[in-house]
């Protein structure tokens, strides 16, 4: 059940996320949108688990990535963002999910929401789009606090530029750039329905994020006429105990 | 409910406020032994009423000066601090007297009945 | 209720319950034995603060399942769904 990763690279993606590079040499492969489970196991036996996203595509290399952000008050975040040295070893079990997953066999247009670190999965799809050389139109919808917190931001210009079926668009929530011609807030009606794919496109829908984030884009995107089954949902959030 | 039983007391650098089940049961004459607690969203813990008596269990709505937010169990928790914190059962709306006792939610799903962490009774059958 | 927007979904349960199930939990559609929902497993309500997993329906948020992994012995409860269902094609 849980396999042995070697961390092979660490990048920071902004000051507060990280992304780890994993060799797994019994990696059976995976698909993008899926998670591992991460094990953390101190000397005196106690164990913790959390869930990262797969950000890599799909690749011969036996290699996973998974980018963390570090949560404040986090147990396993900090030492996976600031501890953790190219080198060690980390236990994972995975991969896991087959419902928000995007396949490159899928021809329908495609929909991105996400919010803060719910970016993760959607770059690993983004990114098999690339390998697999798919021409399927993505459109994607980025909600971040502010421009510093946008996780693989040069990737994401580069990748937008290049391919023009892949369209990128900003929503900041409390501080914009300068010049931004839309005032820093949260996610609305008007924004989802001017920056997303007309529903009668039927395209499929991947939202991820933050729980509330999740169901007001969820939402909106059900009163654009996105039918239930082609919005897909999954919500982030911490998973340590609450006392 | 007479506001001035309430009592504050700290635990662990942390400051509670509550009622004693002493006092919330004062008048209460019964040969039950046992209590179910009783939660919103179905949750149900049971507990020995004795484990409730004598300054060992009180119902809490404020933690560090503010009110019990709902992630801490707000508005109102039991708050049972010699067992295991499963038996601190949040978001509290009730507590049944039973003569018998009967497994809660967790009790019943592998959990141990009593719950006394210096026994290490995490689970049925520790 | 716990605070609103408290939950993940059925997805965050995937890897402890791929220990029991074989196929992936989260495509199944399971029904809601008190409301009558058919939904993806992927969208149930997933609370696991608590000592184990409690996954709810969306609709109603009556208990779907629950999961307790105890020192030597794991216990499941299904009883709030009237059935979960898998393609197996």
């Amino acid at each position: 059940m849980w396999r042995v990763g070697t961390v092979v690279a660490l990048h920071d993606e902004t000051s507060s996320a990280r992304t780890i590079t994993l060799e797994v040499p019994d990696w059976p492969g995976h698909v993008a949108g899926q998670h591992v489970d991460v094990r953390l196991t101190a000397s005196d036996g106690y164990s913790a688990v959390r869930s990262y996203s797969i950000a890599s595509a799909p690749n011969p290399e036996k290699r996973v990535e998974i980018t963390v952000e570090r949560l404040p008050d986090g147990e396993v975040s900090p030492y996976l963002t600031q501890e953790l040295a190219v080198g060690d070893r980390l236990e994972l079990r995975g991969p896991i999910g087959g419902w928000f997953v995007w396949r490159t066999e899928q021809t329908e247009a495609i929909q991105l929401i996400a919010g803060g670190s719910g970016m993760v999965p959607l770059m690993a799809m983004i990114r098999s789009r690339a390998a697999s050389g798919s021409t399927v139109p993505f459109r994607l919808l980025y909600s971040v606090r502010e421009p510093g917190a946008i996780l693989f931001r040069d990737e994401l210009e580069k990748r937008s530029n290049q391919d023009r079926a892949v369209m990128l668009a900003y929503a900041y929530t409390r501080v914009a750039p300068k010049d931004w011609p839309r005032p820093p807030g949260r996610i609305d009606a008007a924004l989802i329905a001017e920056a997303t794919w007309p529903s009668k496109l039927g395209p499929t829908c991947y939202v991820c994020g933050p729980t509330p984030f999740v169901e007001i884009a969820a939402g909106f995107l059900s009163a654009c006429g996105n039918r239930s089954d082609k919005i897909k949902t999954e919500r982030f959030g911490p998973t340590g105990a609450k006392k | 409910m007479d506001i001035h039983c309430v009592t504050r007391w700290s635990k662990l650098g942390t400051t509670w406020e509550g009622v004693s089940l002493d006092t919330l049961f004062k008048d209460i004459k019964t040969d039950a032994e046992f209590a179910m607690a009783r939660s919103h969203g179905d949750y149900t813990t049971d507990l020995p009423l004795e484990d409730l008596m004598n300054k060992q269990a009180w119902i809490a709505f404020r933690f560090d000066d503010d009110d019990l937010a709902p992630e801490h169990g707000g508005p109102a928790r039991l708050l049972v601090p010699h067992l295991y914190l499963w038996k601190s059962a949040k978001w509290v709306r009730g507590i049944t007297l039973m003569h018998e006792d009967q497994p809660g939610f967790w009790e019943s799903l592998g959990y141990h009945n009593y719950g006394d962490p210096w026994r290490e009774q995490r689970y049925q059958g520790d | 209720m716990s605070s609103p927007m408290d939950y993940l979904d059925g997805n965050a349960a995937a890897g402890e319950l791929s220990r029991l199930f074989v196929m992936d939990i989260t495509t199944a559609e399971g029904k809601c034995a008190y409301c009558g929902a058919t939904k993806r497993f992927a969208e149930a309500h997933l609370y696991m603060e608590g000592p184990g997993i409690v996954a709810r329906c969306c609709v109603c948020e009556h208990v779907l399942l629950r999961f307790v992994n105890g020192r030597q012995r794991a216990f499941l409860d299904l009883r709030g769904m009237s059935y979960l269902c898998f393609d197996t094609a």
